[in-house]
């Protein structure tokens, strides 16, 4: 296990600090009288014009064929065959439990739906195109899980079906809706089994047994649009190839530093409140497994994938040698290390400081920092503060 | 107080009178003492309203609850902040006091992050959404109290921006196009079908005058700019698929009186604008708009004159753009913490740089007042 003791910077700054003071030697803002733009310099920030840095090479054709054939098909493909196996698994596994519902076979269920979901984590950074056509994500994984539909479905006097789940909206499908009824950190498992196991135990099971067999149909049309067609063709030109994983990539960190680090942990209260409840999958205690998985998809595209060892051949400098081999080594080490100890509701809600907990939240900021202000800049993609779509 | 109420009170004022409206514009031209105020985030994430002095170069910033969009100036210590869409609050703002006064949309309505005032400067309208009936609305509020007292369709969906024309008596706005709802997020829900719209209102019953529309629906209409003439300036975000085509322009002019059209720009230049138009702002003297390109990473100028793009001059992250204290000027910020003046140069314009604040991010917006 990692330790950290009190470093001078944040795991989290060291990789751009050095990197930064390598960029902005080489770079300035267009002025006209050539003043320099940063009047009140910190070592966080630099200020650079996209078009004076890392100048991709001449000859780079403008769809990089064998780029997107190994980022498809090592990189994305994978992650989707995974998640259908997962998933698969989970509709098996819930017919399993609700023919024999006992202590055995719930635990079974209940790691199914952890792996399916850190399963779906993992292609977080992949919700462009097919993810997002006719809101496919929104009905794999709808949070929070809109409680009062649930409540009445498992009110029915008779077994609830596929057509009920869907007639009833995505706030009771998916993911997040099976935690619900699968997890309830109230009771202890033996407890919360008896659920299944009552009177209306066979209503809930049929619950359990729709959402997932829906939600293995949803995943599966997700993963067919990837594994069973010429899905390279999502990618038209290298500069949507950037945007895309740059900007999602982006979106998936900066995710995880506000909604599941910062916001939880009372890191923006003014009190320094902590706020449980705001952790994701905080019923079943997958909150920080699902940032490990986040972090694990944008592994497996950005190296497995080649991005990064395409961005060091195509935008050719010593600056970007070094920010993408730490980009790597960053995202090793979050994929490696070892997650806080204890439940996460836990850790949050009784503020548990460790070195785990801290190694957590400054490698996720490192990340976070390391696409912003260096391979963003580097690639000159499209990534910003302001250019959110409708504002 | 229901709608109808509301129409007779705003047939008696009359929201003002087109003399009030002509002492706004005069108000509107640049002061000795000025402020500028946009939203802003810090490193932190946390949100704020900030007023920049312009001659004693002094920030202040006001916590907010929530990102704010565009800000609205009330008078020299206080000023609105409309919530960052779909934002279920917007805030006013007094510097001097240090307070910070809530206000909220009704059940079932998010703020977009836009208002303007009535003539006389006693009515607040906002740009909302009814996000169960996915309808564009326009929330009509007293100033003085911020209560909400009517309301208005915008006859199109997701109103964004809006402006009240010199007349004193009609609003335009802003229609983007875009259906959403909270529950998903900013997950645009209808690209398929989206139809922007360019709408005009009369102030005292809420009927559309008029309505004008882009023949190409995925050009989102977001941002307004308004002459003392009347003549209406609109920046464009492009909703198809840039990799696979580009649209034919980024902005729209209507003169007064006139039709809407698209300004010219050669498909090279407009590649560089990376199909996104943030803020702008128009010179009547010069007959030029500047408009913020962050996608781009650039200030962008057009001509009004010309129907047709000037430069676009490099800044990364460009964000909010405002008339200058000089004459023929601009100022601009970006997202990276710095503020710009942009002055013409010979032939071309050029940046200089005003003042950074490397640990703030300023939002899409710059007022000056």
């Amino acid at each position: 296990m990692h330790t950290l003791q009190q470093p001078r910077f944040s795991l989290g700054q060291i990789s751009f600090l050095l990197f930064s003071a390598h960029l902005f030697i080489q770079s300035q803002p267009v002025l006209a009288d050539n003043t320099q733009a940063i009047t009140q310099t910190s070592t966080q920030t630099t200020t650079v014009s996209t078009s004076q840095v890392a100048t991709p090479t001449t000859n780079q054709p403008a769809r990089d064929a064998a780029l997107i054939q190994q980022l498809v098909t090592a990189g994305i493909q994978p992650l989707y065959r995974e998640l259908q196996q997962q998933s698969q698994q989970l509709t098996q596994t819930s017919t399993e439990f609700c023919s024999t519902p006992t202590l055995e076979n719930f635990q079974k269920l209940r790691t199914a739906w952890g792996e399916t979901l850190l399963a779906w984590q993992r292609t977080d950074l992949l919700l462009f195109g097919p993810a997002i056509a006719e809101q496919l994500d929104f009905q794999i994984n709808f949070a929070p899980p809109k409680k009062q539909i649930i409540k009445n479905l498992l009110a029915s006097d008779q077994a609830i079906s596929q057509a009920d789940i869907v007639a009833a909206g995505v706030g009771a499908q998916g993911l997040s809706s099976l935690e619900y009824v699968l997890f309830d950190r109230e009771q202890t498992i033996e407890q919360f089994l008896a659920q299944f196991q009552e009177t209306q135990g066979s209503i809930r099971c049929s619950y359990v047994q729709a959402v997932s067999a829906l939600l293995e149909q949803k995943i599966t049309q997700l993963s067919k649009a990837w594994l069973e067609t010429d899905s390279t063709k999502f990618f038209t030109r290298n500069q949507e190839v950037i945007d895309l994983l740059i900007g999602k990539s982006y979106q998936t960190l900066e995710k995880i530093n506000l909604k599941k680090i910062r916001l939880p942990f009372g890191m923006m209260d003014e009190k320094q409140l902590s706020h449980p409840y705001e952790l994701e999958a905080w019923r079943s205690g997958y909150s920080f497994k699902t940032i490990q998985a986040n972090i694990e998809g944008i592994s497996r595209v950005f190296i497995d994938g080649g991005f990064l060892a395409w961005i060091d051949k195509t935008f050719p400098n010593d600056g970007t040698k070094l920010a993408v081999s730490a980009f790597e080594k960053q995202l090793k080490d979050l994929t490696q290390m070892q997650l806080p100890a204890g439940d996460p509701f836990t850790v949050v809600e009784q503020n548990i400081e460790s070195p785990a907990r801290r190694e957590l939240i400054e490698r996720c900021r490192g990340l976070e920092m390391g696409i912003k202000r260096q391979l963003a800049i580097i690639t000159q993609a499209q990534l910003g503060f302001n250019d959110n779509d409708g504002d | 107080m229901q709608r109808r109420q509301f129409l007779g009170l705003a047939a008696l004022s009359v929201f003002g009178s087109a003399l009030a409206t002509q002492e706004l514009f005069e108000q509107a031209q640049p002061r000795p003492a000025p402020k500028l105020y946009s939203a802003n985030d810090n490193t932190l994430g946390q949100h704020f309203l900030s007023q920049f002095d312009l001659n004693s170069q002094q920030l202040q910033q006001q916590r907010v609850p929530m990102r704010g969009h565009a800000a609205l100036a009330l008078n020299q210590h206080s000023a609105l902040l409309f919530g960052r869409r779909p934002a279920f609050e917007s805030v006013r703002v007094n510097f001097k006091q240090g307070t910070v006064e809530s206000f909220k949309p009704n059940q079932q309505r998010h703020f977009n992050g836009h208002g303007c005032l009535s003539a006389d400067r006693q009515w607040l309208f906002t740009t909302e959404t009814d996000y169960v009936n996915q309808r564009g609305i326009i929330g009509i509020r007293e100033l003085s109290s911020l209560k909400q007292i009517g309301e208005y369709l915008s006859y199109g969906l997701d109103p964004h921006d809006l402006q009240l024309l010199p007349d004193g008596k009609t609003l335009v706005i802003a229609n983007g196009g875009l259906e959403t709802h909270p529950d998903f997020g900013r997950r645009k829900l209808n690209l398929a079908t989206m139809q922007p719209s360019l709408v005009y209102l009369d102030l005292s019953t809420g009927k559309k005058l008029a309505e004008y529309r882009l023949a190409d629906r995925y050009l989102s209409i977001r941002h307004l700019t308004v002459s003392p003439q009347g003549d209406v300036a609109i920046a464009l975000q492009y909703e198809g698929n840039l990799y696979q085509q580009q649209p034919r322009s980024l902005v729209a002019w209507q003169a007064a009186g006139s039709e809407l059209k698209l300004l010219k720009i050669a498909p090279t230049d407009l590649a560089q604008l990376r199909g996104y138009l943030a803020d702008l702002v128009y010179d009547p003297q010069q007959q030029l708009l500047v408009t913020a390109t962050p996608r781009g990473h650039s200030v962008s100028i057009w001509s009004t004159a010309s129907e047709s793009f000037v430069q676009a001059i490099p800044l990364a992250e460009a964000s909010g753009v405002s008339l200058g204290i000089e004459k023929a000027s601009f100022l601009v910020s970006n997202s990276q913490g710095g503020l710009y003046t942009l002055r013409p140069r010979q032939s071309d314009y050029a940046l200089h740089s005003l003042q950074t604040f490397p640990e703030l991010s300023w939002d899409n917006h710059l007022l000056l007042s």
